[in-house]
């Protein structure tokens, strides 16, 4: 009794912190962190991005120019734009719906094991080292495995030059990346499908779900949101570090400009040219982007709980 | 609710494939076809995956004549194990493996404490603002890490940390780090969906807050800690980006970041030719050394994985990432 009209007498203050006190100090690493190691960079970046900056010579105002330079004057700029979105659409929904699929499929089967292993086992070993293995797949001459592999089928007459021309880069990096994807988010859908109690499937079939299809639409589905929503973080991940693929394969620039994409725009600028205020200038670029997937994402989620 | 079935009895009808019985019981021919054309389909689909990896087992035990030779296409003539003491040399194994082990090591168990702490203040207590940190982050999670390098090299490089781990540590600590957002994610997730009941009665016998979480909360959701420790080991274990960065010691770095100096060799010398430098003079850099170099790289969390995947299924199964 007297320790709740002690409560009535504190500050507005002490009021808060006892409410929501406990709950700061849980979280209390992620805010200092965050502060100190995303808050701060954005805010130097932005401030950055108003400037001429070499890091040799002090910073000098330059204004809104490189924001006018960029979406009026850079072309690359704009390609690497259309690229990001363009690798995105392709490499997010189908590593998403080939991982959903493919673990629909060899959860019913038996060898589930081993097949789990090959599907899973691209996406253990290291980016840089598969890309390694790629290079030597998509080899440019004639003996090169996928070329040569073309040829005896008679599809092609002349070895592809996989990494060179603009025009066979873009499927290359899809399928690697397509590839190396099939990693966390087919395993979290996988293991969700196990999980799926099977009286729902008993009395799913009594209430006249007739074949697999109807089964997955009304009752996998529905019962599988919690993983769906962390394989779909996932491939957004997967999607826009495509860069890294990109680099390993083709090398910067890439012919044509064929593989450039935000990413590579600002690595250019940032590490190769050394321009900070224009580098900094797409980096909120892409930090805008973020942002706004990551509403998307919010919005999603909160239609979970 | 749905959890009608004990865990035990479900985990044994999982393991004689009874989950799916109704679809095998009463098979007519047609689907007897379409489940043999779904077979073949994944043993394709298989196959594909599997090629660049069984490539590069195979063709790093092949010697320079065997590489050359188009007659030798799946099995090698003999075992050249030479591939795999060049490769040993030139990455120089075991000091850059204990570094790789050491970093992964360190990294995991401060991101899994961390992570799981913050999570856990996500999940279970009400404050002003929740929202908006949540959202910073999922933010965290889908920001590619090019974004704000720049600024946080610069950060790094005024605290003079850059050329030694910390900037690769510390961060792991405050739950930020290496897709650190995704983990308190899961994190949250796994106490979302744990009854409160376990908490509750700890309070009512004195435990505080802190006390609860540890002893309580945390334990409980252990099978789930083991999701968040695969992840995380093969993510920092592969994790090449940052430490290239921030590393500028080649005395330093981690075993995957060894890799493109083989590769270098490989291409200066183009296959088969005599590697110079001093310390493997001598040493025949062919395409199979290259892969040998990377099948050693690789290997450790292979095994590790290969004896974690059990418990990890069954982690995500029981956690908040499963079924129910």
């Amino acid at each position: 009794m007297n320790k709740r009209v002690a409560h009535l007498n504190k500050s507005p203050l002490q009021e808060f912190w006892r409410q929501n006190g406990i709950g700061y100090l849980f979280l209390a690493p992620f805010l200092i962190l965050f502060a100190v190691f995303v808050i701060l960079p954005i805010v130097i970046a932005i401030g950055l991005s108003f400037t001429n900056y070499n890091m040799i010579q002090d910073a000098t105002w330059a204004g809104l120019a490189n924001y006018k330079n960029l979406f009026l004057n850079d072309n690359v700029f704009l390609t690497a734009l259309k690229n990001t979105f363009v690798f995105a659409l392709f490499i997010g929904p189908i590593g998403y719906l080939l991982s959903f699929f493919m673990a629909w499929l060899i959860n019913s089967m038996k060898f589930r094991r081993f097949l789990t292993l090959a599907f899973y086992a691209p996406s253990i070993c290291s980016g840089i080292a598969m890309a390694t293995v790629w290079l030597t797949l998509f080899s440019n001459d004639r003996t090169g495995y996928i070329n040569n592999f073309l040829l005896n089928l008679g599809i092609i007459s002349e070895p592809i030059l996989w990494n060179q021309s603009a025009q066979y880069i873009f499927p290359a990096v899809i399928i690697m990346s397509v590839w190396m994807s099939m990693g966390s988010g087919f395993l979290v859908f996988l293991a969700g499908l196990q999980g799926l109690p099977t009286e729902v499937f008993e009395a799913g079939k009594i209430d006249g779900i007739k074949n697999r299809w109807q089964e997955l639409a009304q009752l996998v589905l529905p019962l599988m949101k919690p993983q769906l929503l962390f394989g779909a973080i996932n491939a957004i991940v997967g999607s826009f570090s495509v860069f890294d693929v990109v680099y390993q394969f083709a090398g910067m620039p890439t012919p044509n400009y064929a593989g450039h994409t935000i990413v590579a725009h600002l690595y250019d600028y940032a590490f190769l040219r050394f321009q900070m205020g224009y580098a900094s200038a797409v980096s909120v670029v892409l930090f805008l982007i973020t942002f706004i997937l990551g509403r998307v994402v919010m919005r999603v989620l909160r239609s979970d709980d | 609710m749905k959890k009608s079935v004990a865990l035990p009895a479900r985990m044994a009808q999982l393991k004689e494939g009874k989950l799916f019985q109704w679809y095998s019981a009463n098979l007519s021919r047609g689907q007897i076809f379409v489940k043999l054309f779904i077979y073949v389909f994944l043993s394709v689909v298989a196959f594909v995956f599997v090629y660049p990896f069984l490539y590069m087992v195979i063709t790093s035990t092949k010697s320079v004549n065997d590489l050359y030779d188009l007659s030798v296409n799946w099995i090698p003539r003999s075992f050249h194990k030479e591939n795999y003491t060049y490769a040993w040399k030139m990455l120089g194994y075991p000091r850059h493996f204990l570094i790789s082990a050491f970093l992964t090591g360190a990294g995991v168990t401060l991101k899994v404490l961390c992570c799981s702490f913050i999570g856990y203040g996500f999940a279970r207590y009400k404050f002003f603002g929740k929202n908006l940190l949540f959202f910073m982050a999922i933010l965290s999670i889908i920001m590619p890490v090019q974004t704000i390098l720049l600024p946080q090299y610069l950060i790094f490089a005024n605290l003079q940390w850059t050329g030694s781990y910390l900037p690769l540590l510390v961060p792991q600590i405050f739950g930020y780090g290496l897709k650190g957002g995704l983990f308190i994610f899961l994190f949250r997730q796994f106490f979302l969906n744990l009854p409160t009941s376990l908490e509750e009665a700890a309070r009512i016998d004195g435990c505080g807050s802190f006390k609860t979480f540890w002893r309580v909360a945390l334990p409980t959701v252990r099978t789930s800690v083991v999701v968040t420790v695969v992840l995380a080991m093969v993510w920092h274990w592969n994790d090449y980006y940052e430490p290239s960065i921030y590393l500028n010691n080649a005395q330093m770095l981690p075993l995957p970041s060894m890799l493109p100096q083989v590769k270098a060799a490989y291409d200066s010398l183009f296959g088969g030719a005599i590697d110079a430098t001093a310390s493997n003079a001598g040493a025949l850099v062919s395409e199979g050394t290259l892969m040998a170099a990377i099948f050693l790289v690789v290997l450790p969390v292979l095994i590790v994985y290969a004896f974690l995947q059990k418990k990890f299924m069954q982690g995500i199964e029981r956690s908040g990432l499963g079924g129910d």
